[in-house]
């Protein structure tokens, strides 16, 4: 079963080629393509959980001379995890946005996930630099695609922190490949030494990518990028693109600079507390729909970075669990959000009065990711603050502790506020469309909502998989 | 896992019916109510199936590892039968009453599939066999109540769902508090008789009375205790079967139901007792009730008044727990199925009253017992119940509540029920005054429809039916099947360690 590892990095780059060269084709490509990934991600996870880490030398050279790929438990999950949401924003994109945008769309999909599998799996530091960079210019021309005159200012401001993230990045992998002459994790996870050189690039490092996860006060971009960019793509990068940077920045902590920090870490934890706060806030005071869900990934986001101060077992295995759902719930709830803009064509929060009446499915969803965003049980966001809870208890962080509770309740202010709206009386607007293919909008969107509440009751399994 | 199917299947029983319900079209109207009578069927056929299994000694169980080191954990023991015959008897007649009470009304659909999972959560509670699985289904029926606290899409209803989750999921994460500081003390465990607390020898105690004390404001949002109970009298905007299903057995109950599970199986009566923590429960418990009586005094609007008279009627139970010793347990947990029963009936009625002659303000029912004279009956039976006239439900857990103050030399418990029983009369006497003795307001011409019987006959047979078994139990407490025999077996269970 060596061909797994290849085959996860080739398929992507296979298709991306083929659907940009027969583009005529690229729909039928691209559908095949995200089917088979998703296929290949569940081998993939099966056989992880039952023959342990992967390792895959390519070219046949270990490393330091070649580059060498990794796949363990965690990492197979990430790639699951990212796989079926492309999957349902696909089926979702396939029927939302018109045929010649779709043409663009399944390459760009394809190139995406080439540079997400390259950064789950890559072990070299360098070559996580080029899968940054593949996954941030694929994400911008993605919010680009719908031309209009708002996304395409969104997408260029989002064109430029991911520039200057990978650049920040880029300026720190020279730093460390000066100081230690190697760019393998491993290795340089055993040479690590708190001096100076190295203490810059872990700056430089976390600077940047925080930059790329619209970490407080990094977050400018994120709100205008993800709410004009089309529905599925909004999912897609809410979904995923941030999580990839925040993936990143944990795998590089945890394995290099963890043991000789003393106050990066924290500072990233504290500016997450911030960013859960100014995000909910924000998401309670805005009247945009849209722009509603995306200032709560900030929020959101915010719960990640408070991992960096416990980095106990638990706290990863919460701060991924709350990842997982965060994903499918946000995922899900930009596409339910979605159909409901495109049945109304209308953004503003009020207009949705009433609306649970003519699309009850949709309210449904947004219920359920409501129920992860929160963090109510049985859901995957509860279980995630449940470890973040014990573990900041147990290393006495009250502060990490104050957030989350707090943190949840600002959420259930805004979230609650929007389904209360939508289970009032008579619809105010009149719905412009409603047909068949609004049906299986609907559901897609149910789908990824539901799967963020019930996988809840698989998170002991789920942490067992991750290994940590 | 021993017969564990028998427990999946009770929660499926409702939560099935519910899911289909959601995807069925809104003029499918004889399926959905009989996919809800299904339901309803199959939940109390597997439960008096469990009733004598339980008997006969077998045991149910289900677990699997949730978290490291906690279980998701359902098992039937004596108390959960308690709690889950009475809401699946009870969901009965409340199907029944709210098919007859919605018909013709809009999104129906929404309403019976969101009532089944509200009872699904209820069934869940009474078979939860630790905290953690406790929790997981007291936060389920939040959810799921809140759905039909808004059924009515006024404004009044909006207010009340708001209100209702403010206070709900601050009770929420403070019951989540709790229990994750009880689980890093001592770790998780399930539920067992004489409580697991106890065991534990060299216990803080400090730290014990202040987790107590957080569990107890955690569940007594729900129970409405005072000062926890606001959101109670305004979640009367919802229909006549949420509010009697919400004060009977759902939500109000689920949060009593948590505090004897807190005080008999997790700390121990006994342990709690040396703790000194049933001292803060008795004082809470009196204040809530006095305070709940006295409010009622003042309410114009029916259901109003039916509300602050459960706030109070409710820390009853309460007050029996805090009560050391057998007696004063027994009236507690039997006036948990007492005051189900009682309280359902008036809702019925007020709700009767309500959808016939658009009645809510108690001055505009002079004279219905003319007029509806079953319902007026019915009204009467559970307001005396209320009140504890013999030989009605109520008394029954009043007589043993007195028994239990007078067993601990409590005197002033004794003149607190018996200031309360004044009260009771206060606000339950006008009422049945004017109903039997004023001249009529309305004729039965001024009626909403023309029914055979004075009203929708499926609104009348529910509530007869409730009334009569507020009766029955009174009258046939001394046999073993009733809930008085249930619970005396169950205190024997509790004080035997």
């Amino acid at each position: 079963m060596s061909l797994i590892i290849p085959s996860l990095l080739f398929t992507p780059l296979l298709f991306a080629i083929l659907s940009y060269i027969f583009k005529k084709h690229a729909q039928i490509l691209g559908m095949l393509f995200v089917f088979l990934w998703f296929f290949l991600a569940i081998i993939t996870c099966v056989f992880v959980l039952y023959e342990g880490e992967l390792l895959y030398h390519f070219g046949g050279f270990a490393p330091p001379l070649g580059i060498s790929f990794r796949i363990d438990g965690l990492r197979s999950l990430m790639a699951l995890l990212s796989a079926f949401t492309l999957l349902v924003c696909s089926i979702y994109a396939r029927i939302y946005l018109l045929a010649p945008l779709q043409r663009h769309y399944f390459p760009l999909l394809a190139f995406l996930s080439l540079g997400i599998s390259v950064l789950f799996f890559s072990t070299d530091i360098f070559n996580l630099y080029i899968a940054l960079e593949i996954i941030g210019i694929s994400a911008v021309a993605l919010s680009a695609l719908q031309k209009s005159k708002k996304s395409i200012d969104a997408a260029l401001r989002y064109f430029f922190a991911t520039l200057i993230g990978s650049g920040f990045y880029l300026f720190a992998v020279a730093l460390l490949y000066l100081r230690y002459g190697t760019l393998f994790i491993d290795d340089l996870a055993l040479l690590i030494e708190n001096d100076l050189a190295t203490t810059i690039a872990l700056i430089f490092i976390v600077v940047g990518l925080s930059l790329k996860t619209a970490l407080f006060p990094l977050h400018y971009w994120l709100a205008p990028a993800h709410s004009n960019a089309s529905t599925p793509l909004s999912a897609l990068l809410s979904g995923l693109v941030v999580k990839t940077g925040f993936f990143l920045l944990f795998i590089l902590y945890g394995e290099l600079f963890w043991s000789i920090d003393l106050f990066v870490g924290k500072t990233l934890s504290y500016l997450g507390i911030i960013a859960i706060f100014y995000g909910g806030v924000q998401a309670f005071l805005t009247k945009d729909l849209k722009l509603m869900v995306a200032y709560s990934t900030i929020s959101q986001l915010g719960y990640l970075f408070l991992v960096f101060v416990l980095f106990s077992p638990m706290a990863i295995e919460g701060a991924f669990l709350g990842l997982f759902g965060h994903s499918l719930a946000k995922a899900g709830m930009f596409l339910s959000v979605g159909t409901l803009i495109y049945a109304l064509n209308t953004r503003n929060i009020s207009d949705f009065e009433g609306i649970s009446s003519v699309f009850p499915l949709s309210i449904f969803a947004i219920a359920l990711s409501s129920i992860t965003l929160i963090g109510l049980p049985p859901s995957l966001g509860f279980f995630a603050k449940w470890y973040y809870l014990q573990s900041a208890w147990m290393q006495q962080e009250w502060l990490v502790m104050g957030a989350l509770l707090l943190g949840s309740l600002l959420s259930a202010l805004y979230l609650f506020r929007f389904l209360i709206l939508s289970l009032g009386a008579q619809a105010k607007r009149e719905v412009l469309i409603k047909d068949k293919k609004i049906k299986i909008l609907e559901w897609c969107g149910f789908v990824l909502s539901l799967s963020s509440v019930v996988l809840g009751f698989f998170s002991y399994t789920l942490t067992k998989m991750m290994g940590i | 896992m021993e017969n564990s199917l028998y427990l999946v299947a009770l929660l499926l029983s409702s939560f099935l019916p519910a899911l289909i319900i959601f995807f069925l079209d809104e003029k499918r109207v004889v399926l959905r109510n009989s996919l809800n009578l299904l339901g309803v069927g199959t939940k109390i056929l597997l439960v008096t199936f469990l009733f004598f299994s339980l008997r006969e000694g077998i045991h149910f169980r289900l677990s699997f590892e949730i978290i490291k080191g906690v279980e998701f954990l359902l098992k039937v023991d004596e108390l959960s039968l308690l709690f889950a015959i009475l809401s699946s008897v009870l969901w009965l007649f409340t199907t029944l009453y709210a098919i007859g009470y919605l018909k013709g009304s809009k999104n129906q659909g929404r309403f019976f599939g969101f009532f089944s999972l509200c009872v699904t959560a209820t069934i869940g509670l009474s078979i939860s066999g630790n905290l953690f699985t406790f929790f997981l289904f007291y936060e389920f029926l939040t959810l799921v109540t809140f759905p039909l606290l808004l059924h009515n899409q006024d404004q009044a209803s909006k207010q009340a769902a708001i209100t209702y989750l403010k206070y709900t999921f601050f009770g929420g994460a403070v019951f989540l508090l709790g229990i994750v500081l009880l689980h890093s003390y001592v770790g998780s465990h399930e539920f067992v008789s004489g409580g697991y607390l106890q065991r534990i020898q060299e216990g803080d105690s400090f730290y014990l009375q202040v987790v107590f004390v957080i569990l107890l404001i955690g569940v007594g949002v729900k129970a409405a205790i005072v000062p926890l109970h606001g959101w109670l009298p305004k979640a009367m905007a919802a229909p006549a079967p949420v509010s009697a299903l919400l004060h009977a057995v759902a939500v109000v109950k689920a949060g009593a139901f948590g505090v004897v599970r807190i005080v008999y199986e997790v700390y121990g009566i006994e342990f709690a007792s040396t703790l000194g923590v049933l001292y803060i429960l008795m004082f809470v418990a009196i204040i809530t009730i006095l305070y709940g009586s006295f409010k009622a005094l003042f309410q114009e609007d029916l259901k109003k008044r039916l509300a602050y008279s459960t706030v109070s009627q409710v820390s009853y139970i309460l007050l029996g727990i805090s009560l050391f010793g057998p007696l004063g347990t027994i009236g507690g947990l039997v006036h948990l199925v007492h005051q189900g029963v009682m309280k359902i009936t008036l809702f019925f009625c007020a709700g009767a009253f309500s959808a016939t002659y658009k009645i809510t303000k108690i001055s505009q029912m002079d004279g219905l017992g003319k007029t509806m004279p079953l319902a007026s009956l019915s009204f009467t039976l559970a307001a005396l119940g209320m009140i504890g006239v013999p030989p009605l439900a109520g008394f029954v857990s009043k007589w043993y509540l007195g028994l239990g103050a007078l067993e601990n030399g409590l005197w002033f418990v004794l003149g607190v029920i018996g200031v309360s029983a004044l009260l009771n009369s206060a606000y339950f006497l006008p009422i049945l005054y004017r109903i039997w003795f004023k001249a009529p307001m309305h004729e039965k011409h001024n009626a909403v429809k023309k029914f055979s019987l004075e009203a929708d006959p499926l609104l009348i047979y529910p509530l007869l039916a409730t009334a009569l078994l507020s009766l029955f139990l009174g009258v046939f407490s001394m046999s073993e099947l009733s809930p008085l025999g249930w619970v005396k077996m169950l205190v024997d269970l509790e004080y035997s360690r």
